[in-house]
């Protein structure tokens, strides 16, 4: 046995005993189920040799009527199955999903799995993977099904005529061998066809997109040529995976021709001489149609073993130290009584006190990229209410500084103190109600606006609409359909790229925090508005409250005016330091570096 | 009830496009369906022969015949299936293809209100569904129905009034398979969805992580992550209900049919009217009946699915270029002289007047550069030089020759655009130059090519790729914004045009790329007659003459120079207010 294997089967283990008695009791009742056709065929060879046998119409009649009732209970074990199945099978995806999310969400280290790098990408992981090791608990399930009705089966069979059934179990056994052949076969053509389509529609899809270039370049008859090359090699793969697909389904079926004819082969003598029956031949019939589909059973649970091996892998490369039997960490999840107002109250500062405006040192501080580059030896005072301005050209690490120092990029070195005391793990401390910020691209939820403004702290409407007022934002507001229940995302209302930086700067703002930290914030707002942001968060500074320590990434000649300190970034190092003035006196730019777009092809 | 009957046209119309495709298929299909009724004949034909003592050869020789005819049947099954798949994706590339060229022939009125997006999924979503409908419906479907008529025929030659109870009964279960399956679909549909709602909970959280750290509301959206999963599991419950109720009720009618027909075999056999290798035989047939129902009544939503993709597909087929491509004249050689004759555009949908009688003369070989607010008209009149549009009122004219009388050929091989997205194809260095030439079209070998993108600026780029002019683009092989607009003037400068249209040609690079772009652009223009369009003024630097348009009028036209030097001027004004804009303070 592997260790990869291994690994899944801890895993399968673990997510299938999450509801322990629902588990035990959908594999007894599904194994009832898969039981019941070997009464089925029992009471067929009864029927069958009693009216062959001419016996008397109460016997034939009591005989239908118990298959009847068999048939009546094999329904009622399944849709009772199914109705206790249900929960087990959402709770194991809820419980590999929600300890797969709460790596990525969690804030501190040891906690914390490996950040995704494509929420896109990712996204397969939480999907697919979960669902591949929940399909293999719930294979497990079949398989003890399907091997108790084996067990029956084969044993009924051996007591009619042993040779007889080892004759027709032994093809059972090559079907199994073709079908792991032909599965595997399977699987590398449809891989091969989804590229072949994937080449299709990304083709029409760059053809629509570029139809201005191909129309004036009069290109229409070579983009149609091009396009039939893919299609033809679409055809072949599709073919090759629909014909090798139906062949395994065909393999099933001849399987069941090819083990009664032998049967019928075997026993022609027998039945003359009259010691074997119609109604043995009914059993026969019967048990064997149902065995043949066991080979494409035990091919699918090792199809789903190996697809859960695979799944297992990729979940602990994000799991917190890279173990997977994090992923089923028993969670308590109120699935059957989930009720919305149980939001997580984030520990948030009482209310009416704000807090008090922090004072942070970073000494020899740096962050390293996975990838090379970063920041390094940063030596940095932020006095309590100070305001502080990093710039410098594109690539100098100005975000990499601030998210570094919030915890949230790469791995940190030298040493941060928040009013005196050092800080350990940036990631868990740097939090409301110590420190909030707003990042460059923010992401809002599908959620109604204040939802989205608290993330679950606990703040009444009032310093909220202080925040939308400080972060120029009440006005959108307050022409939006529901105001602050209003709906927001991409079911909801859609925020323009301004909008969506005002509203997470009100997200920072609520509540008040002690360090401030603004990456970029007007990149994506007009002058206007801009002016009016940058007036209303400064002048918030003289109204008596104590206003937060601010450190921002900003280009604006605006935050520039106002700053106490300039910090000037170049290559992941400080530059230079001072007020603007200073730097200027230094023949310093501050403003320099033009931004390259690349193009995303 | 006309697009219905359209629908059933097309799949006609591609049926009769595969006729000999589709005669093969026929053959293979009613051989499929027709040999597992065998099954049953022969193992009757086993039963009464050995009971009533035939030889044991002969009983032999009907064993072999059953290992026989079921490897047979399998391997008929497996042809139709080869033989419907072929045929289905035959006719629906086609379709695709035609799909594809008459959205190609659309004008940009149609392409700017339709996203590529949406065209995927008309051109190759819906075909699909139609290539599904003629694998997995049609052919199934039928052969199903063949198999079924077949069981109720030979049922039937056994005792009629078994036939005809049987006939009723397999029709009665269809229905009431489908009416319960309609049912189902609705809560499968909300189960799927809720999942779906799951799934972009966690996408939306995964997005938004570094946000949702940096506030510690890991709780906050764990929470509602459980809220979605209680919700997936409260449709879930109503789904599998509907479906363990379905496939209850279908499991139920068949076994109670095969009971239905014991009775029935057990009460002939009584009388005499049957052997107990006939009894055998009506048993088996319901059980070889299961199948073919069940697979009629799970098909026929696809049905409807594929008629309504064929519906959409037919409707794209149908339309029409409001630009009809039909003149036969041919344009003078060199740079092309550009008039617009009193030239109105406004659009056929809403009407909009985007340009009101505009008068304009570019002599062959100049420069005029467009500047002016955006919904001025800039982009519509360039684009009626190149009759991607064309006017609603008075002409444009080529080198003297309106442009409806051109030969359409001749005119794209004579114009040219660089817009500033370029958009690449996943493909070669060489098919995004010549966007798909093959050996036989008038193009310039590798050596000209190389030759070319070095003249470009791409030299270095093209000797570092690993592949040279075959490298795929894309993937690990990217281009920078300016690199790709070098790509473009070079799609440009391969056909030697007599008018170049530039959209903003450099206003998305760097001031380093911008230099090289800008070199590219003066030399693709070298002897050119050309039209920029420009938000940034720089970048009309080298207009011969400056069009100022503003609301779908020339409000301004003159030499760039004289038009700077008078303060009055609206481009002086432009002027002003752009180097005002500039971010860095003085």
């Amino acid at each position: 046995m592997t260790a990869g294997n291994g690994r899944a089967l801890a895993v399968t283990f673990g997510a299938a005993r999450h509801r322990p008695g629902r588990f035990v009791a959908a594999a007894l009742l599904w194994v009832a189920w898969w039981s019941v056709p070997a009464v089925v065929g029992l009471l067929l060879q009864a029927t069958f040799d009693a009216v062959a046998g001419g016996a008397p119409v109460s016997a034939v009649t009591a005989l239908l009527v118990v298959l009847a009732a068999v048939e009546v209970t094999r329904l009622v074990v399944f849709v009772a199955a199914v109705a206790v199945w249900v929960p087990w099978w959402v709770a194991g995806h809820t419980l590999l999903r929600t300890n797969l999310l709460r790596a990525q969400l969690v804030s501190g280290r040891a906690e914390a799995g490996a950040p995704v790098r494509d929420a896109g990408q990712a996204v397969a992981v939480f999907r697919d993977d979960a669902e591949d090791v929940m399909m293999l608990a719930d294979g497990w399930i079949d398989l003890a099904g399907a091997l108790a009705f084996a067990v029956v089966a084969v044993a009924v069979l051996l007591r009619v005529d042993a040779t007889l059934t080892l004759v027709a179990v032994a093809p059972l056994v090559a079907t199994f061998a073709v079908t792991r052949v032909l599965s595997d076969r399977i699987r590398r053509v449809r891989r091969a066809d989804r590229e072949a389509t994937a080449r299709v529609t990304g083709f029409l899809g760059d053809v629509f997109a570029a139809v201005l270039a191909v129309k004036v370049a009069g290109a229409e008859d070579r983009i149609v040529a091009r396009l039939r090359e893919l299609n033809a090699r679409r055809r072949r793969t599709s073919l090759r995976d629909k014909v090798l697909t139906d062949a395994l389904y065909a393999l099933n079926g001849s399987t069941v021709d090819l083990t009664i004819g032998l049967v019928l082969l075997l026993v022609a003598g027998r039945m003359r001489a009259g010691t074997f029956s119609v109604g043995d031949l009914a059993l026969f019939a019967s048990y064997l149609t149902w065995l043949a589909g066991l080979p494409r059973w035990a091919g699918m649970i090792l199809a789903r073993q190996r697809h859960a091996e695979v799944a297992t892998g990729r979940m602990a490369a994000l799991l917190p130290g890279g173990d997977e039997t994090e992923a089923v960490r028993p969670r308590a999840l109120p699935l059957d009584h989930w009720a919305p107002a149980g939001a997580g109250t984030v520990a948030g500062a009482p209310a009416g006190v704000r807090p008090v405006p922090a004072a942070v040192r970073l000494r020899g501080f740096g962050v390293r990229h996975r990838g090379g580059g970063g920041v390094s030896g940063v030596d940095l005072d932020l006095p309590s209410g100070s305001f502080t301005v990093v710039c410098g050209p594109v690539g100098a690490g100005k975000s990499t500084l601030l998210r570094g120092l919030l915890g949230l990029a790469g791995d940190v070195e030298g040493t941060v103190t928040f009013d005196g005391a050092p800080v350990d793990d940036l990631a868990a401390f740097m939090v409301p109600p110590r420190c909030a910020f707003v990042p460059q691209v923010p992401r809002l939820f599908g959620a109604s606006l204040r939802d989205n403004l608290l993330l679950g702290r606990d703040l009444a409407d009032e310093p909220l609409r202080t925040a939308l007022h400080s972060a120029a934002f009440d006005t959108d507001v307050a022409v939006m359909p529901a105001g602050l229940d209003t709906v927001v995302g991409p079911r909801g209302v859609r925020l323009s790229g301004g909008q969506l930086q005002r509203a997470a700067t009100a997200r920072a703002l609520a509540g008040g925090a002690a360090l401030l930290v603004l990456d970029d914030l007007s990149s994506a707002l007009d002058a206007a508005t801009e002016q009016r942001l940058w007036r209303r968060l400064l002048d918030g500074r003289g109204d008596g409250a104590p206003a937060p320590t601010v450190l921002v990434v900003s280009h604006r000649a605006a935050a520039l005016a106002h700053a106490d300190q300039v910090v000037l970034l170049d290559g992941g190092r400080v530059r230079a330091t001072g007020t603007l003035a200073e730097l200027r006196a230094a023949g310093l730019d501050p403003l320099a570096g033009v931004p390259d777009r690349r193009v995303r092809r | 009830m006309a697009s219905r009957s359209s629908s059933w046209a097309l799949f006609a119309e591609l049926l009769r496009r595969n006729r000999l495709a589709l005669g093969a298929l026929a053959v293979v299909l009613t051989v499929a369906s027709a040999l597992p009724l065998a099954g049953p004949q022969l193992l009757r034909a086993f039963i009464d022969r050995a009971v009533a003592d035939a030889p044991l050869t002969a009983l032999l020789a009907v064993a072999g015949a059953y290992v026989v005819l079921g490897l047979a049947a399998q391997a008929a099954a497996v042809a139709t299936t080869y033989a419907a798949t072929r045929m289905a994706w035959s006719s629906t590339n086609a379709l695709r293809e035609r799909a594809t060229a008459s959205v190609l022939g659309l004008d940009l009125a149609f392409h700017a209100k339709t996203s590529p997006g949406t065209l995927i999924e008309r051109v190759d979503g819906d075909a699909t569904a139609i290539t599904k409908l003629f694998t997995d419906v049609v052919f199934k479907v039928v052969g199903g129905a063949l198999t079924l008529a077949g069981a109720v025929v030979l049922v039937t030659l056994e005792d009629w009034r078994v036939g005809a109870a049987m006939a009723t009964y397999a029709a009665g279960v269809g229905w009431l398979v489908v009416r319960l399956r309609d049912r189902a679909v609705p809560a499968t549909t909300a189960e799927r969805a809720a999942y779906a709602e799951v799934i972009g909970v966690v996408e939306e959280q995964l997005d938004g992580a570094e946000d949702l750290r940096a506030f510690g509301a890991s709780d906050f959206a764990l929470h509602r992550h459980t809220g979605a999963s209680a919700a997936h599991l409260r449709a879930m419950r109503v789904a599998e209900r509907a479906s363990a109720g379905l496939w209850a009720t279908t499991t139920g009618a068949f076994a109670f049919g095969s009971l239905l027909m014991l009775v029935a075999g057990w009460l002939l056999h009584r009388r005499g009217a049957a052997t107990i290798g006939t009894v055998f035989l009506l048993f088996q047939y319901v059980q070889i009946l299961r199948r073919p129902v069940e697979t009629i009544a799970e098909q026929l939503q696809q049905v409807q699915r594929a008629a309504a993709g064929a519906e959409r597909i037919r409707a794209l087929l149908d339309e029409r270029p409001a630009v009809v491509a039909e003149g036969a004249r041919r344009l003078p050689a060199g740079a092309l002289a550009v008039r617009f004759d009193r030239v109105s555009f406004c659009y056929a949908d809403d009407g909009r007047a985007v340009l009101a009688d505009v008068d304009l003369d570019v002599p062959a070989g100049a420069v005029v550069g467009l500047v002016g607010a955006t919904g001025g008209g800039k982009t519509t009149l360039a684009r009626l030089a190149l009759r991607l549009l064309d006017p609603t009122a008075g002409a444009v004219r080529l080198g003297g020759v309106d442009l409806r009388d051109v030969d359409p050929a001749e005119l794209r091989r004579r114009v040219a655009i660089v817009t500033q997205d370029v958009q690449l194809f996943d493909a070669t260095v060489r098919d995004n130059l010549t966007l798909f030439a093959s050996a036989g079209d008038d193009v310039p070998g590798d050596a000209a090519l190389s030759e070319l993108l070095g003249d470009l600026g791409l030299g270095g780029w093209l000797t570092a790729l690993p592949d040279g002019l075959d490298t795929v683009l894309g993937g690990d092989v990217g281009l920078s914004a300016g690199q790709a607009q070098l790509l473009a003037v070079g799609r440009a400068c391969l056909r030697d045009p007599g008018l170049a249209v530039l959209d903003e040609a450099s206003s998305r690079v760097d001031p380093a790329t911008a230099e090289v772009v800008e070199a590219a652009l003066d030399r693709l223009l070298a002897g050119r007659t050309g039209i920029v369009i420009a938000h940034r003024l720089r970048a009309v630097r080298r207009a011969d003459l400056v069009v100022v348009l503003d609301g779908g009028r020339i409000v301004e036209l003159g030499a760039p120079g004289d038009l700077a030097a008078d303060p009055d001027s609206r481009f002086a004004r432009l002027l002003a207010l752009e180097s005002e804009s500039q971010e860095v303070p003085a």
